[in-house]
């Protein structure tokens, strides 16, 4: 048995003025060169566990702790942070948070220069690094000029340059669009196997990366659940791991599930779309039932939001949204695409008036957006921020969402029969008197999206609502969206997440630097999907799969994208 | 919008070391904002602009745009003066309360100048200078402990960051119908209090999540850190420094001490 770089014994830990443990009786043994997974519900302690291994636990935050942690044979709480600094590397989810530097030379030579190296060292370290992560180009650049996905590169550069044994990564896409959560992960892969780092990845969103990882491990209240390697775990206990645990796993995998329930198991148990289309055709599944069609909102609704030729200028001169027009029909979910900087999050603003259109026209619930305000848009208008925070405004729950009704100024009866069913609905009446700030992750989305339905809006739209979400939470919340949109609410997800896109929505709209290059239904989507102009779209995973299993076929192109639709598409539910 | 940021350029401002130019800066803004004289402050915006021009080869359309912000806060300035300081002097025009005075007016041109020298100088500084140098050069030069120069550092960098975050959470507040909210003082404070709140919680995170990020890569550590950029004070910029400074003496002994710009006043 090789000594292993890591090695958890018994390790308890408390945060500071904590009576639940955050870490309760770990035990955990790495071996050099591995590629772990770990994942678990939010707040299970994963995130702990990282800053337990480089000793920032209890070093810098404190907290009481019991137990052994050792990396590379040096016990962390001995060894001290700067001297396990050359062992563990720590890479977080918002590289805004952790880049220190202004340009990108210093921010990669940090570590080495804090560590006093020779500066031709520092240089070659920094060159060295750079390549590593595919970001020679990105030297002689200031930060402030980066994108996400190049900050989030430069992170990790600057983390390799101090030559750690070991790399945590934190949620390191949450922040990237599809297509840049891939490349990082092919990159940790690539350092993995030709620098034969070990890698301990953190993540909710598992479809890009289960496959890279040897070995997956399962959080749960501060303890390990399981720990074997994802396809035989997935295998044997996914059932668990989504039902039980509420994660998610990739979608051909849930799919090989459902199928094996119904005595069609795909072998080997996939993980990747390639895997799940051998399996498949291994079987002989064939697309045979007609492909459901999408329900499509009546063309006779009139649209709720109208736009022609909209455009907004920030004041610095950034056309953020460019000649836009849409129509979006009342009752429809709509799922608003594009890489991160298209012009999402600004076009959604402008439909509750927090800025004003710069030329064009665009009307929203009949209110001219050029005339109206904020104030009178927001009473038919929901919105759902990306960080549910940045929209408390009360110390209780319940005065959270008896804020906006009060603001409205209706009688205290109504506001009070509004506010009990609201809380009722959403699963919150326990906490009525908690402030909304100690309210867990999942709670406060709850809470976020019940302040704008309590409204009754005609129209809600969620930003990003997906994001650093474990499954659970995730179903829980889209419910209750989903039942709104029944009761007539339109709503707009915008969204990088496509399984999230693909389940949920009916017509898809795609934003590329300021521009509106698509609009249409699901099925119009997957058939234009080559010609849409975007350099972040992927096609949702079982949708793709359906193609690639029909390809030669005959017949229209199949309408698969949830499970359902597939599990019924090749005829095997009865 | 025109913007007080780095300029990259070959100058021999460009070329200045940061801790010099910045010693100058303040000296130089020092004694413009000593006396106030319409004379004084002139030659004073004439240096000003000779160094933007000559030394720092600043683009002129970018350099007037950014003097013309300042320079109509200034004529306000000014002109409010000229009207509502009607010190002893006679009036050199009247209309109804309104006495425009010789020395008002004199004070109005003095403050004028005195505002665009000091716009002047600030901007030659900031477009000809590279805020990493400029730290840099403050804990070679300057001999500031590295530390205290990253704690400013990570404040420089952090605060766009904030400044994003505060839209936002006004924003978000907005959306959640806080404008139509009871209106009265106190229900104003309050919400004014749930503004910080947010904004101080995902602060705390921010600086605990730098400092983490810091630490792991093993800030502190020494009390020194390896060199990458080494910063020299050149022979030709203490001569600038020493050259400069006796005009500026001599211009100030002759206005100051003097008191020659009196006159103008009368």
């Amino acid at each position: 048995m090789p000594v292993p770089i890591v090695q958890v014994t018994d390790l308890t830990y408390y945060y500071p003025d904590e009576l639940e443990p955050a870490l309760d009786g770990v035990n955990l043994e790495i071996q050099p060169g591995e590629f772990v997974l770990l994942v678990g519900p939010s707040g299970c302690g994963k995130s702990t566990l990282a800053l337990a291994l480089n000793g920032i636990i209890p070093t810098l935050l404190g907290g009481r702790i019991k137990g052994r942690v050792q990396v590379n044979g040096l016990d962390t709480r001995a060894a001290g942070v700067y001297a396990l600094s050359t062992q563990v590397g720590l890479v977080f989810q918002d590289p805004d948070s952790q880049l220190c530097n202004l340009t990108v030379e210093d921010e990669v030579g940090f570590g080495p220069a804090n560590l006093l190296l020779p500066a031709d060292e520092v240089l070659r370290r920094i060159e060295s690094a750079l390549a590593a992560v595919g970001g020679a180009a990105l030297r002689p650049k200031s930060i402030f000029e980066l994108s996400g996905g190049q900050k989030q590169r430069i992170a990790i550069a600057s983390v390799l340059a101090m030559q750690p044994k070991v790399v945590i990564f934190d949620e390191p896409t949450a922040n990237l669009d599809p297509l840049g959560a891939v490349q990082v992960f092919e990159l940790l892969k690539r350092l993995n196997q030709a620098h034969g780092l070990t890698v301990i990845v953190i993540e909710h969103n598992v479809e890009a990366v289960m496959h890279h990882a040897g070995r997956l491990i399962l959080m749960e209240q501060g303890a390990i659940r399981a720990d074997a390697p994802p396809r035989a775990m997935l295998r044997e206990r996914g059932v668990f791991v989504t039902d039980q645990l509420g994660l998610r796993i990739p979608p051909v995998s849930e799919l090989a599930l459902r199928l094996a329930e119904h005595g069609r198991p795909l072998e080997p148990f996939p993980l990747t779309l390639p895997e799940a289309l051998a399996g498949l055709q291994a079987q002989h599944l064939r697309l045979i039932s007609p492909p459901p069609l999408a329900p499509v909102a009546p063309a006779a609704a009139p649209p709720i939001i109208h736009t022609e030729r909209l455009n907004f200028v920030y004041p610095d001169g950034t056309r953020a949204v460019k000649d836009v027009t849409l129509a979006i029909a009342r009752g429809d979910v709509v799922g608003l695409i594009g890489e991160n900087g298209s012009g999402k999050t600004t076009l959604t603003s402008l439909f509750v008036g927090l800025h004003k259109p710069t030329s064009g026209r665009g009307v929203v619930s009949g209110l001219d957006l050029a005339a109206t305000t904020t104030r009178a848009l927001v009473s038919r208008v929901g919105y759902v921020f990306q960080y549910p925070e940045h929209q408390f405004v009360a110390e209780t729950v319940y005065a959270e969402v008896a804020f906006s009704l009060k603001a409205q100024r209706l009688p205290a009866t109504e506001v009070a029969a509004r506010v009990e069913r609201i809380l009722h609905l959403f699963d919150l009446d326990r906490f009525r008197d908690r402030h909304p700030f100690r309210l867990s992750m999942g709670q406060k989305r709850r809470l976020s999206v019940a302040t704008m339905l309590v409204l009754q809006p005609e129209i809600l739209i969620l930003d990003e609502p997906t994001m650093g979400q474990d499954r659970r939470n995730i179903e829980q919340m889209l419910g209750l969206v989903q039942q709104a949109n029944t009761e007539g609410t339109t709503v707009i997800l915008v969204t990088h997440d496509m399984e999230l896109v693909a389940r949920y929505c009916r017509t898809i709209a795609v934003m590329d630097r300021g521009e509106l290059v698509f609009s249409g239904s699901r099925a119009d989507f997957g058939r234009d999907f080559a010609g849409i102009r975007s350099p972040a779209l992927v096609l949702p995973a079982l949708y793709e799969l359906a193609q690639r299993l029909h390809a030669g076929g005959s017949g229209p192109a199949p309408q698969v994208f949830t499970v359902a639709d597939f599990v019924a598409a090749v005829g095997v539910a009865a | 919008m025109t913007r007080l940021t780095y300029l990259p350029g070959d100058s021999f401002f460009h070329r200045m070391d940061p801790t010099v130019k910045l010693a100058w800066n303040f000296l130089a803004a020092a004694l413009v904002a000593s006396h106030l004289d319409p004379l004084y402050g002139a030659l004073w915006f004439g240096y000003a602009f000779g160094l933007a021009v000559c030394l720092a080869r600043l683009p002129l359309r970018r350099y007037l745009r950014l003097v013309a912000v300042f320079a109509a806060f200034g004529l306000s300035l000014g002109l409010w003066q000229a009207v509502y300081n009607p010190g002893g002097s006679p009036a050199l025009w009247a209309w109804g309360p309104v006495h425009v005075t010789l020395k008002g007016l004199s004070t109005g041109v003095a403050i004028l100048f005195r505002v665009l020298a000091l716009t002047s100088l600030a901007a030659v500084f900031t477009l000809t200078t590279e805020p990493a140098r400029l730290m840099e050069s403050l804990i070679q030069v300057a001999r500031l402990p590295y530390r205290l120069a990253y704690t400013v550092y990570a404040g420089l960098r952090f605060m766009p960051l904030f400044q994003d975050e505060a839209q936002i959470i006004s924003n978000a507040h907005q959306v959640r119908g806080v404008s139509d909210a009871d209106t009265g003082l106190f229900a104003r404070l309050r919400l004014n209090a749930s503004l910080v709140v947010p904004l101080l919680v995902s602060g705390i995170r921010r600086a605990r999540a730098a400092a983490i990020a810091m630490d792991s890569r093993a800030f502190g550590a020494y009390d020194r850190r390896t060199v990458l950029h080494p910063q020299r004070l050149r022979r030709r910029d203490l001569a600038f420094l020493l050259g400069h400074v006796v005009l500026a003496a001599a211009l100030f002994y002759y206005f100051v001490i003097l008191g020659q710009g009196r006159l103008f006043i009368g």
